[in-house]
């Protein structure tokens, strides 16, 4: 009996954190840091978020990311404005961030995961579990190969890396298939902050190419473009950041 | 002996360049090598056109007789690349989506080889007979290189909930419909706008709107030091809600500006308190998103438009 009475205690213990679990001040995940993966990530909010005085001083302050974490390639910051809750802050966070994410299109050849937006930071702590935000760069990538008799193919997958490319001389990523499996690697080596090298190399070796890229950034998405050739001198081209038809209709045609 | 360092040299160089002709390079390859990487692995190869790994002869699937049921152990107890090959066959057929381990008896590869056997019109039994592995890889083999098609993949993308879909519903709807009440008279304030701002333009620098906007008489003054004229003027309304002191709205303004056949936009941010005079006026340069914000926190905007 007295177990029983202990069960419906706990449950409604759990109950009542659960309701409560959007509250910044409940948070048991930890305060957020200046140079924790996800700032390093998106400098552009994380200037707003540390360093300008109007955004920063804000009441309140949420981050949405889609999540899981290989999909955080798009971020929407919000701070707040009149009278807004934090609650109305966090509102607008999710709201905004899957706005930008229908915005840019399916991204189902890319993932085979269901990429959807979470509100990740409020009011200066963290709202999920450290060990599932991002913690490298994330990035739905394309490539095109055009072979020697004009048939072109299109490669969807998810890339990653560990640094900033534009920022360190040399950042090494990956590609990983819709089904989670690194099928290539390569290197990024920058000449300017916005401009480089590249080399791709597949299937252990069997597709690889290299050249130029250039990182864009703004609309429709921040991302990388990278264009190259194969060893037998044929087209490719590599793109970090866009979903794979925005990524096929903006840089497809080889 | 030059001459036959030269061949040695040669021969180098051929031995060298051997791996790079069997590089996957046709396009098909390439998609295939990164959908199902599993079968472009084995080195130096071309990225396997995948003979069927063959577990046992078709003959054998036979039946020795009348006693004996299909022989399903042939191809359970058959080495590991083949057992791989079979999932592989069933994931490039969409059959399974699991881990390509060899363990031809988890639930997932057993669901897909009932599957792939239904489709077959065969007997669903989770287990594959040596013909049936044969014909199994043989159909992978043959399969083309699936496409989700783009339509298909937009009206699904459309159709996914947002994530906590009824919350967020909501607030779309509850925005939308406070943005649906505020519209008449927003869009009205901006036209007023506007009208002033065409009239002060039409006097050469004479009214209201550059009593009220000093930014903006700033502005024109120098527009026409330059030697360039204003043309059309749009409104786009930035913002609008309630304040302390009454109605607030801002309005993106684009003016079309023009010197001799050059002609360029150019956009300012116009901040006011709705009244008659408008007051605590302000403009901005379109690229001051802070400056924007700071005088809406000053005026405790509450939004009713975004």
């Amino acid at each position: 009996m007295t177990r029983k009475l202990l069960l419906a205690a706990l449950g409604l213990l759990t109950l009542a954190t659960g309701a409560w679990a959007q509250t910044a001040a409940q948070s048991p995940y930890g305060k957020v840091e200046r140079r924790d993966p996800i700032f390093l990530r998106f400098p552009a909010m994380a200037e707003r978020f540390w360093v300008n005085t109007e955004t920063m001083a804000a009441s309140h302050k949420s981050v949405a990311v889609p999540m899981p974490k290989q999909c955080a390639f798009v971020y929407a910051d919000t701070y707040t404005r009149g009278q807004m809750s934090e609650r109305e802050v966090q509102d607008m966070a999710l709201s905004n961030c899957t706005n930008k994410l229908n915005q840019l299109g399916p991204l189902g050849e890319n993932y085979a995961v269901d990429c959807r937006c979470r509100v990740v930071i409020s009011d200066g702590v963290y709202m999920l579990p450290r060990e599932t935000l991002p913690d490298q760069a994330y990035g739905p990538t394309s490539i095109f190969y055009r072979d020697d008799r004009g048939n072109i193919a299109r490669l969807n997958g998810v890339a990653r890396y560990g640094a900033l490319i534009g920022r360190d001389r040399s950042v090494t990523f990956s590609v990983d298939n819709p089904r989670g499996e690194t099928v290539c690697d390569g290197t990024f080596t920058n000449d300017g902050p916005h401009t480089g090298r590249f080399s791709l190399n597949c299937f252990n070796g069997k597709f690889a190419g290299n050249g130029t890229y250039e990182s864009r950034v703004g609309n429709p998405n921040d991302h990388i473009v990278a264009r190259g050739q194969t060893g037998r001198g044929q087209p490719v081209t590599m793109v970090i950041g866009l979903p794979s038809q925005l990524a096929a209709s903006t840089y497809g045609n080889l | 002996m030059a001459t036959s360092e030269m061949r040695r040299w040669l021969l180098a160089g051929l031995i060298a360049l051997t791996p790079a002709i069997a590089l996957a390079q046709s396009a098909s390859e390439v998609e295939r090598c990164f959908q199902n990487p599993g079968s472009c692995s084995s080195s130096g190869g071309a990225p396997a056109p995948a003979p069927a790994p063959t577990p046992a002869p078709a003959a054998s699937a036979a039946p020795a007789g009348p006693a004996r049921g299909p022989d399903y152990t042939t191809v359970l107890n058959s080495p590991e690349p083949d057992r791989r090959k079979l999932q592989e066959s069933l994931r490039t057929l969409d059959k399974y989506s699991g881990p390509i381990d060899g363990n031809l008896q988890s639930a997932a590869t057993t669901k897909g080889i009932s599957d792939w056997q239904k489709g077959h019109g065969l007997a669903a039994t989770g287990k594959l007979t040596p013909s049936e592995a044969v014909a199994l890889n043989n159909e992978a083999t043959k399969a083309p290189i699936r496409r989700l098609d783009p339509s298909a993949q937009v009206a699904s993308a459309l159709a996914v909930p947002p994530s906590n879909a009824d919350a967020l519903k909501s607030l779309r709807a509850r925005l939308a419909e406070r943005r649906k009440a505020a519209e008449p008279k927003a869009d009205a304030a901006a036209q007023s706008l506007v009208a002033d701002l065409k009239a002060y333009v039409a006097a050469d620098g004479k009214g209201p709107a550059g009593e009220q906007f000093a930014a903006f008489a700033k502005w024109y003054a120098d527009t026409k030091a330059a030697g360039r004229t204003v043309g059309d003027i749009k409104p786009a309304v930035e913002d609008y809600g309630d304040v302390k002191a009454g109605t607030a709205a801002t309005a993106e303004i684009t003016f079309d500006t023009k010197q001799d056949d050059k002609s360029a936009a150019q956009c300012m941010v116009f901040a006011w308190v709705v009244a008659s005079p408008r007051t605590n006026t302000q403009a901005f340069s379109c690229d001051d998103v802070a400056a924007v914000e700071k005088w809406k926190t000053d005026q405790a905007l509450r939004s009713a438009w975004r």
